[in-house]
């Protein structure tokens, strides 16, 4: 039995790669092991911490409302200082890869989205902190020509609603950059054409030279995706205006800047990242897990890798990204098929309002304050496993806009335990 | 108040259909509809165009409507039916002896079943269990309930008839044995309207009885509850009914990029009794995986619910007659009204002319039903198509051409204004233009009302991705009214959720949380409309 490494974490999310850079970080080598490429590609680049209390917004410090949390929440395991240094290094690990995040002091901010609605963020880039929005008197919105999911009237008209005709809006409309396409253009083409010598040229010339007399320019995000601070520290010597980008539906450009600026941080660090390894099953041992095992097949016949290691962290999302898998009649987590308990029937996984606190939402593994998971008495089922992000159990992160704050969190406070 | 010769109440297929008989013979008639076209069982159902096969052996009046209503249909609403064809498929445990009998009143209806080999049957529909026995095809179609009645509603009001949505009558007004008018509330702004009338067609289907008892009649109606699958595929080209005395989940019905199964069948414990639950559809799953063996692998999209309004004269469910019946209220004591309810949709079209006949009486009306020759919309012109040519995407021209028939060109005329006309929709091909042409529809007054004229979030998305494409396009109606457009998706998502929850397992969950990722956790949908932030 050889061992792989220190550690073997599991998942290419954001908890999962936040984990592997943490763990590498004390000096042990890990392995990352992941079937896709994970939540970041798809979400938005916004650290949410706590957006909403019982349904109540949150505008202030929204580490001084976790108290307010049910004890079983992540954030109540985890403990509100864990949380605040869990943003501090990840603010400090984006940073070395060039990826400047920014908060303000004590108070959540805005984020200002493509259909015209608003939601309460702790942690972003300058990019995407409108909380500027009220103040501004002189507002431009770009439109790009053929770019999908971001129509300009629909968020003129609605903040034209909600501001009561109190702001000049105007629009500009620039043509693509690339002409006729086959394809839809994306948010993201452009943040990659931005990029460019060329495509950052577009950027001055076509929008920002003639947008001077605006407070603010509001844009899809298209400033860049390897490169963002740097683009957008320029374009701060460049104009005065505000220039802010809205948050949009996939493909998450502003998720992506995360994704990449993490994979740079770890190509420096010991972690071997294996991709298109699904996890089948681990070999657990008197309460202790000696191995995973990955599992593919090639003419009908299933290749197991195992991976041996001290430890492992599992960051395998929800439902989506395969972390929990539901049936009809129950719902278990498969790599240590562990039964999340009390799941009830179909239809009592969810209530009528769609919007209502599903306990579907809230379902996931069960843990201690170690994030390892426990039986219905409370006793730990395995020593050296550990839980983290969307797995977990008693946390609803599109109701509360909790998301990436739990998954940050929960991934250092493992790491930290390992450490 | 507005006066008019009839008010018809409900805007299903049979309602509209009447209101485009009327018309047709010049009778000048509004329809009022509690809320979105077909919003009860005209949407609610397999939308199977019957032959009439499942009914020859215990209902052959039914089945030789059927079979005659199934030819006129596909010569006067082409846009609406695809020419699938069915299956009759008996396995291994069904009656060898049903066989025979089935046949023999297949003949007697006047409906062609054609023997097609076991081996055959299997390359045609590679899908079906290899345990079949028998296979007979029949001519079944597939047929979209709601283009109907939309069609239906374009041609009323091209002959003078109209339609208001979202209204529904409280009261019906009568003096001295002798209808008056009834009363309505706009459910949009809440205005009660008084409606002069000198006759009352009660076209309400499930509702019919909650109707008639408004004016102190009663009609011998039990709505009887059907739930039923949709899959997120075509796994089957044709319709596959189960050759056996029908019974539940032996229907599965391909339509657009989806595949229905239905049904089943139990007392309604009211008209809008259209929950579906698990335990309704695991019992649908396990009759039809002796069909279709693969069936619990295939991914549920979600579950609907509806109502038949079945003439109770002859027992309930199953049992029930599928043959319509008109009730003429002057029978009983009031003058002016009738009521009609039971039959199929296949036969909407017969009951309407049934109905209109006895309207068109009480006006000494003599002109003839022209309704079984005349296609309800036209076909594009083949000029109009080479102009679409320029604006759509020419891969949607054809699905384009069937929702909207020969108003093709009100499309290519909003799509000619707009800088781009970009798919919306592309589970169903649906563009800018098109649903900027459903929203300046008067009858449109939510995205709901998109979807089912346009079958936009239909398919394998189910509205995650384009519905809020969809609500940048219909500006229009947020200028007018309280609604704004987080409000028109919330609603969206609310009406879809009924249908997903009770299948929210399997790949529907993992679909349900990206949903839920997108919608609340990144746009703040969720988030309340006045929060200051």
């Amino acid at each position: 039995m050889k061992k792989s490494s220190d550690v073997v974490v599991v998942g290419k999310g954001l908890a999962g790669l936040f984990a592997a850079i943490t763990v590498a970080k004390k000096n042990k080598s890990v392995t990352l092991l992941s079937e896709g490429i994970g939540s970041l590609a798809i979400g938005g680049g916004a650290i949410d911490i706590l957006g909403y209390v019982n349904s109540k917004l949150i505008i202030n410090n929204p580490f001084n409302h976790i108290s307010e949390l049910g004890n079983k929440h992540p954030y109540k395991l985890i403990g509100k200082e864990t949380v605040l240094e869990a943003v501090d290094y990840f603010k400090e690990i984006t940073a070395e890869a060039g990826l400047n995040f920014v908060n303000h002091t004590d108070k959540n901010k805005t984020i200002f989205t493509v259909i015209g609605t608003k939601k309460p963020s702790f942690l972003s880039t300058e990019s995407a902190d409108a909380s500027v929005l009220n103040t501004s008197s002189n507002i431009l919105l770009v439109e790009i020509d053929g770019i999908k999911d971001y129509d300009v009237t629909l968020i003129k008209n609605q903040l034209e609603r909600d501001y009561k005709d109190s702001k000049i809006i105007d629009v500009i409309k620039v043509a693509s950059p690339f002409g006729a396409t086959y394809r839809n253009v994306s948010s993201l083409d452009i943040a990659r054409y931005v990029e460019s010598e060329e495509g950052y040229k577009w950027l001055i010339d076509k929008i920002l030279s003639v947008s001077m007399k605006y407070d603010l320019i509001l844009l899809p995000p298209i400033l860049g995706v390897e490169h963002h601070t740097k683009i957008y520290d320029q374009i701060k010597q460049f104009t005065k205006s505000h220039v802010i980008e809205m948050a949009t539906i996939p493909p998450g450009v502003t998720g992506l800047r995360i994704y990449y600026a993490l994979l740079k941080i770890i190509s420096t660090l010991p972690i071997t990242v294996i991709d298109n390894a699904k996890v089948v099953s681990a070999d657990v041992q008197n309460n202790k897990c000696i191995s995973i095992n990955t599992g593919f097949k090639v003419n009908k016949k299933e290749i197991i890798n195992t991976y041996f290691a001290d430890n492992f962290i599992i960051a395998t999302g929800g439902f989506l990204g395969g972390g929990l898998i539901a049936t009809d009649k129950n719902i278990i987590e498969p790599i240590f098929k562990l039964d999340i308990k009390d799941a009830p029937s179909v239809i009592e996984r969810s209530e009528k309002n769609v919007f209502a606190d599903h306990f579907f939402a809230t379902a996931g593994v069960e843990v201690n304050e170690k994030l390892k998971a426990v039986d219905n008495s409370g006793h730990e089922i395995m020593s050296n496993v550990y839980f983290a992000g969307k797995i977990l159990a008693h946390y609803n992160f599109p109701r509360e806009k909790s998301g990436y704050g739990v998954a940050l969190s929960s991934a250092y406070h493992v790491a930290k335990i390992i450490g | 108040m507005i006066s008019i010769d009839v008010i018809i109440i409900g805007g299903g297929v049979t309602g509209m259909g009447i209101l485009r008989d009327l018309s047709m013979r010049g009778i000048k008639a509004i329809l009022l509809e509690q809320g979105g076209l077909a919003h009860g069982t005209s949407s609610r159902f397999h939308g199977l165009l019957h032959s009439g096969a499942r009914y020859s052996v215990n209902d052959p009046e039914s089945a030789k409507e059927c079979i005659e209503e199934n030819f006129i249909l596909r010569k006067i609403a082409a846009q609406s039916i695809e020419l699938t064809e069915g299956f009759f498929v008996a396995t291994k445990t069904d009656d060898p002896n049903f066989t025979a009998k089935w046949l023999e009143a297949n003949k007697i209806a006047g409906i062609d079943a054609i023997e097609i080999g076991r081996k055959k049957a299997l390359e045609l529909e590679p899908n079906l269990s290899p345990n079949i026995a028998q296979v007979y095809s029949v001519p079944d179609s597939s047929v979209d309930g709601f283009r109907l009645v939309w069609h239906n509603a374009i041609s009323s009001r091209q002959n003078g008839g109209k339609v208001l949505t979202y209204h529904e009558v409280v009261s019906i007004n009568h003096n001295n044995g002798t209808v008056t008018g009834v009363t309505a509330i706009n459910k949009v702004n809440g205005e009660t309207i008084e409606f002069n009338c000198n006759y009352i067609v009660n076209a309400s289907g499930s509702w019919a009885k909650e109707i008639a008892n408004m004016a102190k009649q009663d009609v011998n109606i039990l709505p009887d509850r059907g739930t039923l699958i949709v899959f997120n595929h075509r796994f089957t080209t044709r319709i596959i009914n189960r050759l056996h005395p029908s019974s539940d989940g032996d229907i599965f019905v391909p339509h657009g990029s989806i595949t229905i199964l239905g049904t089943t069948s139990a007392p309604a414990k009211s008209p809008s009794d259209n929950e579906p639950t698990t335990e309704e559809i695991k019992y649908l799953l396990d009759i039809g995986k002796d069909v279709f063996p693969d069936v619990n692998n295939y991914r549920i999209l979600r579950a609907f619910a509806g109502t038949r309004p079945l003439f109770a004269d002859k027992g309930s469910g199953r049992k029930a007659s599928r043959n319509f019946h008109i009730v003429d209220h002057n029978e009983f004591g009031l003058k002016g009204m009738l009521s009609i309810f039971g039959g199929k949709l296949t036969t909407y079209r017969l009951m309407a002319e049934k109905a209109t006949d006895v309207v068109a009486k009480y006006f000494n009306n003599t002109k003839k039903c022209e309704t079984a020759t005349t296609p309800i919309l036209q076909s594009p012109t083949k000029n109009s198509v080479a102009d679409a040519k320029k604006y759509l995407n020419p891969n949607a021209i054809k699905l384009v051409s069937d929702r909207v028939g020969s108003e093709l060109h009100n499309v290519v005329k909003v799509a000619k204004d707009l800088p781009s006309n970009d798919i919306i929709c592309e589970c169903e091909m649906v563009s800018l233009a098109e649903i900027k042409y459903a929203a300046n529809d008067p009858t449109t007054h939510y995205l709901n009302d998109i979807r089912l004229r346009t079958r936009l979030g239909m398919g394998t998305c189910q509205g995650t991705f384009c519905s809020l494409r969809a609500i940048a396009a219909l500006e229009d109606l947020y200028s007018n009214e309280k609604m704004q457009p987080r409000d028109h998706v919330r609603l969206f998502l609310q009406e879809r959720w009924k249908g997903v929850r009770p299948a929210l397992f399997g790949v529907q969950l993992k679909e349900t949380e990206l949903s839920r990722a997108i919608y609340l956790a990144t746009l703040n949908f969720d988030g309340g409309s006045d929060e200051k932030i």
